[in-house]
């Protein structure tokens, strides 16, 4: 079956429908022709079937070439040209004899009671048909277009044969185009020009036909009207001629009013149709132009609040850190004048002052490191990540004085990062390991990575205070701290780590239990070379 | 207005961090080797030996600290002259800021600076920075000709 949404194969199914019909309509009709031959083999008499030879292997190489082309088998392309060409030859055959007006001994053999020629008519619509279905394989638009307008003949000669049979024509003219053609060879030529044009969807009338946007809406409404209501006028006119109803030239008068008034209820449909879709899409593109003004309008306001930002804390690391160390500077000098005056409160006092002032410089500090790492650009390379490891383990040496603790190292792939940036996640985590674990008379943190896929997942393990996973989502975040002040820092450590890994595509998280330790894990894009 | 010609030259338009250099310098005994001016303009006036400082002693300092953000004239600004004038651009100048940001690091070394110093937010360091600082540039560096260096003012 076909599906409903696909317009393309819908068509074809259509067109796989009529190929069988008019197949379906050929073997009807040799049956009859068969059963006709032999009941004047055995003396009978009655209705005779003029069918010719080259007739009857024309159709059937034309039903046989558009009946494999409704099939999907390999190789059918070869098969179908060679069969249209046969077809197109033996009509090419026949209007050469019927001009020349030559007649040939096999023209009989299997009518012998008619005159044995193929109509020029019938032969016109083998040639049209046969080079028709052989060139709508080509490749070329114009091989194709040529073959759209010989399907389109091929269907008229038939459409001419039907209605001149419709309105009881008898008569004999010169011209070729005019013969008596059977009435089943018409009606098989209709229905082969129609499977040709169908189960050809991708181009020419067909793709026209299955189109879904609004022409080929338009087509497939109007098709039929086109076809029917012309025909049908004329004949109702025609049918009041012989029934004495009015003359010849009233009929013509009301076959034209009538195809007029068709015409103008089928001009006045579709231009409407196309002034409705003309104002849609102007609205659509109205639409569309404000949407783009709109983002512009966004983006510039982006602009403006980055700039605002950078000048912002352009002003922090300039016009902050002058006042703290201010404080600080001359606490200090305070401390050393009159040091030696004070009692050991005011003292205190006054190293906490001290103090202050510097936890607040490195705050700053830190704060603009973690909003340079936002603007700073990222220049990837594939980097030893077990390198950074030992030179952030070896930076820690103040921190690990005194310490004892296990460092186990696993197998650490390349990574594909920026190193400096990557060396601050790393130097991060273990610092942190070593900051957590400081109560344990024995430390361990152990590093470990494995692949998953194009990612490395990195993992940083410790046996320290651990955490509790409840607050786990907050571990991130600029200035959240789960550790009061017994665990010295500003709280912005993990937001630039998770900051740096976000900018590199990867994730970071964290697993921990309150007292046995904690895992930060975080993903990096793998070394090129690796993937 | 001075004008003696001394060693060091500080750009400096903060009181406060006046009082604190000073204090660094004295710490390290250097504080009879420095010329403080407030701003841009006076610096080049200084160095140019014109307007306040025409009278002041030939030569020049053996390095000009300089801070960034200065009236009139900022460090940058400052920079780029004395670096574009060929009896100034052989002095060596030290940014002295407490700007960390990547664009003005950058922008001072396109300008020619000879070094960059972030100010350190505890005195102590400070003291520490200043001491390298002038004993590398007033006692170890060796400075261009026509500059008031060890030897020169040991003489004087």
């Amino acid at each position: 079956m076909h599906d409903p949404l696909d317009r393309p194969g819908q068509v074809r199914w259509y067109g796989r429908q009529v190929a069988t019909l008019a197949v379906a309509a050929a073997t009807v009709f040799s049956l009859v022709l068969l059963a006709s031959q032999l009941h004047r083999a055995l003396g009978g008499s009655g209705v005779v079937v003029g069918l010719q030879l080259d007739t009857v292997l024309g159709l059937v190489c034309l039903c046989s070439a558009s009946w494999l082309l409704s099939l999907r088998v390999r190789g059918r392309r070869t098969l179908v040209i060679a069969l249209a060409a046969i077809a197109a030859v033996i009509g090419a055959a026949a209007l050469v004899r019927h001009l020349a007006g030559v007649e040939l001994v096999g023209d009989h053999s299997v009518d012998l009671g008619l005159p044995g020629r193929m109509g020029g008519n019938t032969a016109l619509l083998f040639i049209c048909l046969g080079a028709g279905m052989a060139l709508g394989l080509g490749q070329s638009h114009r091989i194709r277009t040529a073959s759209d307008a010989l399907v389109l003949s091929a269907a008229a000669i038939c459409l001419f044969a039907l209605t001149s049979r419709l309105f009881g024509s008898r008569s004999q003219y010169p011209l070729p185009t005019n013969d008596p053609m059977l009435l089943s060879t018409a009606v098989i030529g209709v229905a082969l020009s129609a499977a040709t044009v169908l189960q050809r969807p991708e181009r020419g009338i067909g793709q026209l036909l299955g189109s879904s946007a609004s022409g080929g809406v338009l087509a497939r409404r109007l098709l039929p009207i086109v076809i029917v209501a012309p025909i049908a006028i004329t004949w109702l006119t025609l049918l009041g001629v012989e029934s004495g109803l009015f003359d010849a030239a009233v009929a013509s008068a009301l076959s034209v009013v009538a195809g007029i008034i068709i015409l103008v209820v089928v001009l006045v449909g579709s231009s409407r149709a196309v002034d409705r879709l003309e104002t849609v899409r102007h609205g659509n593109e109205a639409q569309i132009r404000q949407m783009v003004q709109d983002i512009s309008r966004h983006s510039q306001d982006l602009h403006r609040t980055n700039r605002e930002l950078e000048s912002f804390s352009y002003s922090v690391s300039h016009d902050l850190r002058a006042p703290i160390r201010h404080i600080a500077g001359f606490a200090e000098l305070l401390s050393n004048h009159a040091g030696a005056r004070l009692d050991a409160r005011s003292q205190k006092y006054l190293t906490t002052i001290i103090d202050s002032a510097q936890n607040a410089g490195l705050l700053i500090d830190e704060l603009l490191e973690f909003s340079r790492i936002g603007r700073a650009a990222l220049h990837g390379r594939d980097v030893d990540l077990g390198e950074i490891v030992r030179d952030s383990w070896n930076n820690l040496v103040m921190e690990r004085r005194g310490r004892d603790i296990r460092f186990e190292v696993g197998a650490l792939p390349a990574v594909h990062a920026g190193p400096t940036l990557i060396g601050v996640v790393v130097a991060n985590l273990i610092s942190n390991a070593v900051k957590y674990t400081a109560p344990r008379p024995e430390a361990v943190i152990e590093i470990t990575a494995k692949r998953d896929g194009h990612d490395v997942i990195v993992a940083v393990r410790d046996n320290g205070v651990g955490f509790d996973m409840k607050y786990a989502d907050k571990l991130f975040g600029v200035f959240q701290r789960l550790h009061g002040d017994e665990f010295p820092g500003a709280g912005i450590g993990l937001a630039t780590v998770k900051r740096i890994v976000e900018r590199h595509g990867g994730r970071i998280w964290a697993d921990g239990k309150l007292d046995v330790g904690a895992t930060f894990h975080f993903t990096l894009p793998a070394a090129k070379e690796q993937r | 207005m001075t004008t003696e010609l001394k060693r060091i030259l500080l750009v400096e338009d903060n009181q406060k961090d006046i009082d604190l250099a000073l204090a660094a310098l004295a710490e390290n005994e250097l504080a009879n080797e420095v010329v403080v001016v407030r701003d841009g303009e006076q610096a080049l006036d200084y160095l140019c030996q014109r307007g306040n400082f025409r009278l002041r002693a030939r030569g020049n300092p053996a390095v000009v600290l300089l801070d960034l953000k200065l009236p009139k004239l900022n460090g940058l600004e400052v920079l780029r002259q004395i670096k574009a004038d060929p009896q100034l651009k052989m002095i060596p100048v030290v940014m002295l800021t407490s700007s960390r940001e990547e664009a003005d690091v950058a922008t001072s070394y396109e300008c020619g600076v000879n070094a960059y110093v972030v100010k350190p937010v505890t005195f102590s360091r400070f003291v520490e920075a200043l001491r390298e600082l002038g004993v590398f540039w007033a006692e170890i560096n060796e400075p261009p000709p026509g500059s008031i260096g060890r030897r020169a003012n040991r003489r004087a």
